[in-house]
C-alpha cells in the first residue's frame, strides 16, 4: 500500500505516466486530465487539507478523550494529603482489628431489618414482591397509575399517578364498595351527581379485598385481569385475585408498602 | 537500502510543504492535548482529594497493607448505607465490587440489578486513600439528571363531552410503552458523572431516542473539548462511572429516583 502511495506521489510530482526503472507490476498509469498541472495542484492541495481536517476531527472526537484517561497513568497514586502517616506493624494490626470490629457492628445494625411483612411495588414495570419474615413469599404483576392528566377546565384536573415512597396499610376491607369520585364520572362523559347519590356506589368492581394506603389510594382487585402488568389505573394498585388474597392475608394494618 | 529501487529511496523524495505542515499541526495537536489533559486531570484529582480530605488527622497507613484499605472501604460503604437509610427518599446504591445496582428506601432494598458491565475513571484509583474512604462513607447528592425518557410520562387528555366521546377515548388511549430503551446521566456532587445505559448489544437501531441521547452526549463532550483546546483553558475533567444494565432496568431506576436523590458508591 505504501509503495503504491509513493508511486502515486512520485507520479503526481513528476507528472509522468510511467516511471523508468519501476518494475512492470508496479506501473501506474494516470489519466491524462489528472496530470494537467492545474488539476494536479488543486487535487493535491485539496487532498492534503481534507485529510488534515479529517484527521483533526477524528482525533478530537475519538482519540483526545483517551488522552485524559491515559494522562492519569502518569500521576502518582494516592498522593499524600497530609492527613495520615505510616504506622508500625503493631499499630497497623490494632487498626485492622478495630476496623473489623466496626464493620461487624455496622453489619449487625444494617441487618436489623424488621421481620414484619411488607410489599414492594415497581410502578414502572408493574410488578410486586411480597416479603414476610425477611423472605420473598410471592411476586407477580400488578397495574399502577397511567400518568394520564384529565383536564376538565383550567381549575379542575387530575393526574392519575401512583404515589411513590413508603406508605402504610391504613385499613383492610373485605368485599369493598367503590364510592366513585368526581373524576370517574367526568372521565365517562357523565354529569357529576351529588356526593352521596346512589350512582356513586359500585359493588364488586374492586375485587374481594382492598387495603387502604391513605389519600384515597387502595390496593384492590380488578375486573380487567388482562390489563394487569400495564399502567392503566387512576393511581391505585390493582392485583390479580389470588395475589390480592395473599397480600390481604399477609399484610396487617400498619405494615409497610414501598412503591417506586 | 540497496534492495530498494532508487526511485523509492526516501532520500530522493523531498517532503512537500503540506507534509511538513501536516506533521507540524499533528505534533502541535498532540502536545497541546497532552498538556491540556494532564492539567485537567491533575486539577480534578487535587480538587477531589481536597474536597473529601478528612477534617481531623486520622490514624492511617501508607500503602503498606491493602487489606486494611479494603476493610476501610467496606466500613465506609456500611456507614454510607446507614446514612442513606436515614433519608426519606429513595436512594441509589452502586456496588462496583459486586457489580450490582440497587434502589433502597429506609434500608430496604426495593430493586436490585446485576450489571452486565461497567467501567470507571482512573481518577478513583489515583485518589488519596483517606479522601476516597471519606467520600465513600457519605451519600452523594444528584444535582442534575437527564435521560432520553420522561421521569413521569404524563399524557394530557381533555375530558370528554359525552359518553360517546368517552367510549372512543377509551379505545384510543394506550398505556405507556414498556419496551423503551433508556440511558441516564446523573451528575453528582463534585462533578462526578454516573451514566447508566443498556448493554449496547441489546439496543436495536430502531431505538432512535436512545441513540440520539447517546450521540448528543458525545457531541457535547467534543464541543467542550474543542472550546477548551482552542481557548487554552484548563479542561474540566469529570470523574465518571459508566454502568451497563439489562433492558428495562435503567427505566425503573430513573423513574424511581427523586429529584436531588442520593447515591452511595462501593468501589
Amino acid at each position: 500500500m505504501s509503495t503504491l502511495i509513493q508511486h502515486f506521489s512520485y507520479a503526481l510530482k513528476s507528472g509522468i505516466k510511467s516511471i523508468p526503472g519501476m518494475p512492470l507490476a508496479h506501473h501506474l498509469t494516470l489519466p491524462a486530465w489528472l496530470v494537467k498541472d492545474s488539476v494536479k495542484t488543486i487535487a493535491s492541495h485539496a487532498g492534503y487539507i481534507l485529510s488534515l481536517i479529517i484527521f483533526i476531527l477524528i482525533f478530537v472526537q475519538y482519540l483526545a478523550p483517551s488522552f485524559f484517561e491515559n494522562s492519569l497513568w502518569m500521576m502518582p497514586a494516592n498522593a499524600p494529603s497530609g492527613h495520615y502517616f505510616a504506622t508500625d506493624s503493631t499499630t497497623l494490626a490494632s487498626l485492622k482489628s478495630q476496623v473489623v470490629l466496626d464493620n461487624n457492628k455496622l453489619e449487625l445494625k444494617i441487618n436489623q431489618i424488621s421481620k414484619a411483612p411488607y410489599i414492594v411495588i415497581n410502578s414502572t414495570q408493574n410488578e410486586f414482591k411480597l416479603y414476610s419474615g425477611g423472605q420473598l413469599v410471592r411476586e407477580g404483576i400488578c397495574s399502577t397509575g397511567s400518568y394520564v392528566k384529565l383536564e376538565l377546565n383550567d381549575k379542575q384536573q387530575w393526574v392519575f399517578r401512583t404515589p411513590k415512597g413508603m406508605l402504610k396499610i391504613r385499613n383492610k376491607t373485605k368485599d369493598p364498595v367503590w364510592k366513585k369520585p368526581d373524576w370517574a364520572f367526568i372521565e365517562e362523559g357523565k354529569a357529576v351527581p351529588s356526593p352521596n347519590h346512589p350512582s356513586r356506589y359500585e359493588y364488586g368492581v374492586l375485587g374481594d379485598y382492598s387495603l387502604a394506603l391513605g389519600d384515597g389510594y387502595l390496593i384492590h382487585g380488578t375486573l380487567y385481569q388482562r390489563l394487569l402488568g400495564m399502567p392503566v389505573t387512576h393511581g391505585c394498585v390493582r392485583l390479580g385475585d389470588q395475589d390480592l388474597e395473599a397480600v390481604f392475608r399477609t399484610l396487617r394494618i400498619g405494615d409497610r408498602v414501598y412503591i417506586y | 537500502m540497496d534492495d530498494i529501487p532508487k526511485y523509492l529511496q526516501w532520500k530522493d523524495i523531498k517532503l512537500p510543504l503540506y507534509y511538513k505542515i501536516s506533521l507540524t499541526v499533528v505534533a502541535i495537536l498532540l502536545v497541546l492535548v497532552g498538556i491540556q489533559s494532564y492539567r485537567g486531570t491533575r486539577h480534578a484529582l487535587r480538587q477531589l482529594n481536597s474536597s473529601y480530605a478528612p477534617q481531623d488527622s486520622i490514624l492511617w497507613f501508607a500503602n503498606q497493607d491493602d487489606s486494611v484499605f479494603q476493610l476501610m472501604k467496606k466500613r465506609a460503604y456500611l456507614k454510607a448505607r446507614l446514612r442513606q437509610a436515614e433519608s426519606d427518599s429513595i436512594g441509589l446504591s452502586i456496588d462496583l465490587l459486586d457489580s450490582t445496582v440497587g434502589l433502597r428506601l429506609k434500608g430496604v432494598e426495593l430493586h436490585g440489578s446485576k450489571m452486565i458491565g461497567y467501567s470507571h475513571s482512573r481518577l478513583f484509583d489515583k485518589m488519596d486513600h483517606a479522601s476516597l474512604v471519606n467520600m465513600l462513607s457519605g451519600t452523594l447528592e444528584i444535582s442534575t439528571d437527564t435521560s432520553n425518557t420522561h421521569k413521569e410520562p404524563i399524557k394530557t387528555v381533555k375530558a370528554p363531552k359525552n359518553e360517546e366521546e368517552a367510549a372512543k377515548m377509551l379505545v384510543e388511549h394506550l398505556p405507556d410503552t414498556i419496551d423503551e430503551f433508556v440511558a441516564i446521566r446523573l451528575l453528582l456532587d463534585e462533578n462526578l458523572l454516573v451514566t447508566i445505559e443498556q448493554w449496547p448489544d441489546s439496543v436495536p437501531s430502531s431505538a432512535q431516542a436512545y441513540h440520539d441521547f447517546i450521540s448528543a452526549d458525545k457531541r457535547q463532550k467534543s464541543v467542550t473539548l474543542w472550546k477548551d483546546l482552542l481557548s487554552l483553558r484548563r479542561p474540566a475533567y469529570q470523574a465518571w462511572i459508566r454502568i451497563y444494565l439489562p433492558p428495562q432496568e435503567a427505566k425503573s431506576i430513573y423513574r424511581a429516583l427523586p429529584k436531588k436523590g442520593n447515591v452511595i458508591l462501593k468501589i
